[in-house]
């Protein structure tokens, strides 16, 4: 699902937020990103998605080579992941509702279909009750969840999640965990940076961990 | 897509209304420098259209020439192209034009013993003959046929109008044309701060696969949509001027005037004006999505 070979990013000179990077992703896995601040854990999602472009090396993902996927792909490419971002990135102006079928309008999904998802997604994540909010009248648990909803709707082959439980409480970061873990079993490969060092032990899956920028082997 | 771009344009328009109003008026303000003009324009056009039938070259016949000799003119003038018609004025027909024309000077003209008016051939020319050139060609070609003493031509203010036809057209589209790209960068700019206003919206619509196009067509839509309300607000205010004008008396120039409220103009042109606000509206939009990545 994700391949990374020989990936290096620098931003300027000397800033080498990743070195020569190798891993694999197989489909259907589970796997935590972790690593202190400013190891590289951001910034190596940020190439998955095409947000950032690596300076060398090679990185497929679900079958699309992103090193030299066109712009005019990167849409394709996006749609196909469902991404948690760390500062949730929602649009303040649009109610929960709006903000998590805005993923279902942009690729013209009927109506109809946009209200079912939606509300099922919502309903997952406990915020039904929540619906006609706006994302600033929500605490912070709250609109890390919305984010997430937006991230899941949309039944993702890959999920990437950066810190998704960074404001959560133990118990709501677990019931976060077991839901990444239902939809796993679905069949969406799950990538999620955190540093809650606990969370991946009680987790018990495949870990990945970056130092400086460089991964290091278990 | 279609229901999602018109959503956010119309939402848009509304929430930026007074800036997006100053857009409109600017493109408002090109359209109607170049509608005055047209408008005067397409008014001389018909006075040079009515006017121009007057266009004659005058074949004056010698006092001896023979009947033979007026017949053999009259027949190699029958037949061309840059000629619409001829009469023939006998000298007697002459005076009697004259009197007509002259009404005070009609007993000085009575008392004469002797009608000293010649007899002569008026030729009217056709539309597309009527240049300087071709009629001294003309009247030069007659002079050198026998029992013709004189031929001249009159080339009433008709030439001259119709360079001044042609002026107003380039002086409202050169003026037109300037205050158009000060509107079409005004419009860019205004699209340009709405897209900056929402920066942060595209960035995110962007993250969750929307395309160029679904992100770029409320923006153009808006542009547009600017485009041709500024088309409209020119020709309602063209026409207020036109109806104002005719309602009202002096302050202009009477033949000014005239050739603002004669008629208005055709259906074409206020389409022609109508699509110009559109597509200055859409190049507007274009331009301020070019610098912006999306
Ligand atoms: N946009 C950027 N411009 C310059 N440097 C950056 C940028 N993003 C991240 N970095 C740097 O790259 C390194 C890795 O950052 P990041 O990927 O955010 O780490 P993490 O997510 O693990 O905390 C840090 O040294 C950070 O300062
Ligand atoms: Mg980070």
């Amino acid at each position: 699902m994700v391949e990374l070979y020989h990936v290096n990013k620098d931003y300027g000179r000397g800033n080498h937020a990743l070195v020569d990077v190798n891993m694999a992703i197989e489909k259907g896995d589970f796997v935590f990103l972790t690593g202190a601040s400013g190891a590289g854990k951001t910034t190596l999602l940020r190439l998955l998605f095409r947000e950032e472009i690596a300076t060398s090396g090679k990185i497929l993902v679900d079958g699309m080579n992103v090193s030299t996927l066109s712009a005019f792909r990167v849409p394709t490419l996006r749609r196909r992941l469902g991404i948690v971002f760390q500062d949730f990135k929602l649009l303040s102006r649009r109610t929960v509702f709006e903000n998590v079928a805005m993923v279902m309008e942009v690729t013209g999904v009927p109506r109809r279909q946009q209200r079912v998802k939606t509300y099922t997604v919502l309903e997952m994540l406990g915020l039904n009750h929540r619906v006609r909010s706006y994302p600033l009248e929500l605490s912070g648990g709250e609109q890390q969840r919305v984010a997430i909803a937006r991230a899941l709707v949309n039944e993702p082959a890959l999920l990437l999640a950066d810190e998704p439980t960074g404001n959560l409480d133990p118990n709501l970061s677990w019931d976060i965990m077991t839901l990444f873990k239902t939809i796993n079993i679905r069949g969406t490969t799950v990538l999620v940076a955190t540093h809650d060092k606990d969370l991946i032990t009680r987790m018990g899956k495949k870990v990945l961990t970056l130092d400086c920028g460089r991964l290091i082997t278990h | 897509m279609i229901r999602h771009s018109l959503r956010e344009a119309l939402l848009s328009l509304w929430r930026n209304r007074f800036m997006n109003l100053v857009a409109s008026f600017t493109i408002a303000v090109s359209l109607l420098v170049l509608g005055l003009f047209l408008l005067l324009a397409h008014n001389l056009r018909s006075v040079v259209a009515a006017v121009g039938s007057q266009v004659t070259v005058s074949v004056y016949l010698r006092g001896d020439a023979t009947e033979e000799q007026r017949d053999r003119l009259m027949d190699s003038l029958r037949g061309r192209a840059e000629i619409e018609g001829t009469e023939y004025l006998s000298p007697q027909a002459a005076l009697e034009k004259f009197q007509r024309l002259f009404p005070t000077m009609r007993e000085v003209a009575g008392e004469l013993e002797e009608n000293p008016l010649p007899a002569s051939v008026e030729i009217r020319i056709a539309e597309g003959h009527r240049d300087p050139d071709s009629l001294r060609q003309l009247a030069e070609e007659m002079k050198r046929l026998p029992g013709v003493d004189d031929a001249d031509f009159d080339l009433p203010w008709v030439t001259r109008l119709r360079d001044m036809v042609a002026m107003a057209r380039a002086a409202g589209v050169s003026l037109g044309g300037v205050v158009g790209l000060a509107a079409i960068l005004t419009i860019a700019s205004v699209i340009r701060m709405t897209i900056y206003a929402r920066q942060q919206e595209i960035e995110i619509m962007r993250l969750v696969g929307a395309t160029r196009t679904y992100i770029a067509a409320p923006f153009l839509l808006e542009s547009s949509l600017l485009g041709i309300l500024g088309g409209v607000l020119s020709l309602g205010a063209l026409y207020a001027i036109h109806r104002h004008l005719a309602a009202s008396q002096g302050g202009l120039v009477p033949v000014l005037r005239d050739l603002l409220t004669t008629s208005f103009l055709p259906r074409s042109t206020s389409t022609l004006l109508l699509l110009l606000g559109l597509a200055a509206g859409a190049l507007g939009g274009l331009l301020s999505l070019r610098k912006i990545s999306l």
